[in-house]
């Protein structure tokens, strides 16, 4: 069924390239900022009404989970400390179609496209076995914890602000969603908490309904405007009828 | 079209609400599963009677040496009673234990019917070691290989003996002996340097260094560590056992003057080189610090020849263990034996290290295929053989026993591997063993507990069982714990009756 999806969507893109040849248009560069990381995009106005365009981003960022404390495991008196540091990294390269969906209105466009989306998360934390009666505190093992996601993604997303409208400098925002099948996670363990990678079930079940990668981006774009182009509006402009 | 534009955002919204509300962290949920085996450094200690190999029961522990604090029992509790002969030892520590920087301490025995021994522990890499203590029993006195004799004197007032006393110990087997001689103005002190008024008990030992067990029951052990930290392997020529006590029980550690020990050599003694004792060869004296484990370097003993026996003489200035050994500096990390054969699970068994100097130690090797084992503490400059008994009575020479590889070969087409699983209870409930030490036992009266090894999880694979017999099978956790006798029908067994495990165990393995 993706497949399908994805030639569907690869057979109008080339349409829409193809029937773009016959007419010079406006297209524009550029960058944004969001929830999926810093990425370059192009566009392509192929008509009033869409617009076609080749988006990317990159993502690599830690941070600092749950610090847990156990106490009294083995003794009366001693603890168990970890600090989850996680590693999220995502490549994503994307063709879309932005379409206006009301005639009257150059502010909002529905995206619709598919993504190549490289993402994995990695979870490691590292535990600590403290008994200060009797003087310990030792390193207690290692958790980690990987989830990754197939890497063909539809994607629908709805855009604000027109890159392609009258300015040559525009900003837009995109909020939209990837659609994915369940990630795969894998969680290993080693040393004295090692047996806790026996709990992967539970890990495997909490990432299963990750069926959406959402995302928001902001856009920075700059038009290119094309000389033949500025006469078509012209153009269109000069017949429009005289109120 | 409009429709499937408000469709186009209602999805897009929902989806996104969706994914930001509703989904679980991947990580949440997760409880923490914790080994009770805090540690992977761990010592399976059994204490056996050297003479019958029998387990002792009701013995006390205590462990001493530089890296004491850092052992616990396998249930977390400092050890101090090996009530039926067993205990699982386990190391945790700040620092990783490496050959450079090893764990150290010793393991001190006492048990009212033995003397009492110090066996010297070194961990320096993840494991697990198997070691038997071996005890002499003072009633048997293996065989008659150990000499003993307790006195009880009345001090005078002035704390001293009423006259210059002789005492002896003599073995019934072999030819050397020992003798001490306490000066009448001798006044003894406790550790806290109090002297000792009224009663003093006096029981002296000496032990036969000629007798295979009796030297494998050596208190304090061959393999040392002397009080400036240096590795040695000692060659014995005599020990002595000198303990004192008031009437009270309090033990008797100085002297307020020296007093004169005197060792005959057994004949048939030899040197490090060995090479025969001889009139003037010069024996180094030691003393054992039961507080530390290790052994201090006292002096030189030049033996002389009295009555055509071979005696050394020396000045013991406090009480404690006195040997008369020879030395060789040891490495810590020694030479690999690497095991070849067709064995694809454990089957653990007792071999001999024969070394060239005349000295031999009894070491637990698996000989499992791929299995290794790396020499402690092993004498430098030295070859050895690795003697392996019966069914397989090979003999695999060992060029240098501090460096290198051996490949030790054996084969077995008789012995079959079984797999057997382990079920614990607490009450209803099922316990999650750590990794233990297993034992094993057939069902007669002349067999004894076997280590077959480590159990994960339950479940363990050996080659020292046979089909059709009966077996009880052990394990120490917190305290020892063993099943009834079954029989072990299949190769793939499973133990129905449950292993009962005691009340705190319970809380610990049930969590």
């Amino acid at each position: 069924m993706r497949k399908k999806i994805l030639l569907l969507f690869l057979s109008v893109l080339a349409n829409s390239i193809l029937s773009a040849q016959y007419k010079q248009k406006d297209s524009y560069l550029g960058i944004n900022l969001g929830t999926n990381g810093l990425g370059i995009q192009y566009g392509y106005t192929l008509n009033p009404r869409i617009n076609l365009r080749l988006s990317s981003s990159y993502l690599s960022t830690d941070y600092s989970d749950d610090f847990i404390e156990r106490k009294n495991l083995i003794q009366t008196g001693d603890f168990l400390m970890n600090n989850w540091n996680i590693n999220v990294s995502s490549v994503s390269i994307g063709t879309l179609i932005d379409i206006k969906p009301f005639i009257n209105s150059e502010f909002v466009r529905v995206s619709l496209g598919v993504f190549y989306n490289s993402f994995t998360a990695n979870y490691n934390s590292n535990y600590s076995y403290s008994d200060i009666k009797k003087g310990l505190n030792f390193d207690a093992g290692t958790l980690k914890l990987n989830v990754t996601t197939t890497p063909i993604k539809p994607y629908i997303g709805i855009l604000l602000g027109t890159p392609s409208d009258s300015k040559r400098v525009n900003f837009s925002i995109e909020m939209g969603t990837m659609f994915q099948q369940s990630p795969n996670a894998r969680f290993t363990g080693e040393g004295m908490v090692g047996p806790t990678a026996s709990q992967e079930p539970l890990v495997q079940k909490n990432v299963s309904n990750y069926n959406f990668y959402p995302s928001l981006s902001f856009q920075l774009n700059y038009r290119f405007k094309c000389a033949n182009n500025t006469e078509s509006k012209k153009e269109q402009t000069q017949t429009q009828p005289q109120p | 079209m409009k429709n499937l534009i408000k469709l186009l955002f209602a999805a897009t919204a929902i989806s996104t609400l969706f994914t930001f509300s509703g989904c679980k962290k991947p990580n949440e949920g997760v409880e923490p599963i914790i080994n009770p085996t805090i540690s992977e450094y761990t010592v399976s200690v059994r204490l056996l009677d050297a003479e019958t190999n029998s387990e002792i029961k009701g013995s006390t522990i205590k462990i001493v040496g530089d890296d004491a604090n850092s052992v616990f029992d396998n249930s977390g509790e400092r050890p101090q009673l090996a009530e039926d002969g067993f205990l699982e030892l386990i190391s945790v520590t700040n620092a990783e234990p490496s050959a450079s920087n090893p764990i150290r301490f010793s393991i001190k025995v006492e048990n009212k019917d033995y003397f009492a021994t110090l066996t010297p522990i070194t961990i320096n890499k993840k494991g697990n070691q198997t070691i038997e203590i071996k005890l002499i029993n003072k009633s048997t006195l293996i065989d008659g290989n150990v000499g003993i004799t307790q006195r009880e004197f009345v001090l005078e007032s002035d704390q001293t003996l009423k006259q210059e006393e002789i005492i002896s110990a003599i073995p019934e087997n072999g030819t050397g002996k020992a003798e001490v001689t306490i000066g009448s103005d001798v006044t003894f002190s406790d550790v806290n340097n109090v002297t000792i008024k009224n009663k003093l008990k006096i029981e002296f030992a000496y032990f036969n260094h000629l007798d295979e067990p009796t030297i494998s029951a050596f208190p304090g052990g061959l393999e040392a560590l002397t009080d400036d930290n240096k590795e040695l392997v000692f060659k014995s020529a005599g020990l002595v056992s000198l303990k004192m006590q008031d009437s009270d029980g309090k033990i008797i550690k100085n002297l307020s003057k020296p007093i004169t020990m005197n060792i005959t050599i057994p004949e048939g003694s030899t040197d490090s080189e060995n090479k025969p004792i001889v009139p003037g060869t010069l024996i180094p004296v030691w003393s054992l610090n039961e507080i530390t484990g290790k052994w201090k370097l006292e002096s030189e003993s030049e033996v002389k020849s009295e009555n055509g026996k071979l005696v050394a003489q020396f000045k013991m200035n406090h009480l404690s263990y006195w040997n008369l050994d020879f030395y060789t500096n040891a490495c810590s990390t020694g030479a690999t034996l690497n095991i070849q054969s067709n064995f694809t699970s454990d089957y653990y068994t007792n071999a001999k290290l024969e070394f060239s100097n005349g000295t031999s130690r009894n070491i637990y090797l698996n000989l499992k295929n791929g299995a290794s084992l790396t020499l402690q503490r092993a004498p430098q400059g030295l070859s050895g053989k690795l003697i392996l008994p019966e069914p397989f009575n090979t003999i695999t020479p060992i060029n240098s026993l501090c460096s290198g590889t051996t490949t030790v070969s054996v084969n077995s087409t008789s012995l079959q591997s079984i797999k057997v699983s382990i079920i614990g209870k607490c009450g209803t409930k099922e316990v999650k063993w750590p990794t233990l030490s297993v034992y094993a036992k057939a069902n007669n009266a002349s067999s004894k507990w076997e280590y077959v090894g480590q159990m994960v999880n339950g479940n363990f694979e050996t080659y020292k069982l046979k089909l059709g017999n009966e077996y009880q099978f052990g394990t120490w956790y917190n305290k020892w714990i063993q099943s009834d006798p079954v029989k072990v029908t299949e190769t793939n067994y499973k133990i129905t009756k449950s292993l009962e495990v005691n009340s705190k165990a319970c809380g610990l393995l049930t969590k």
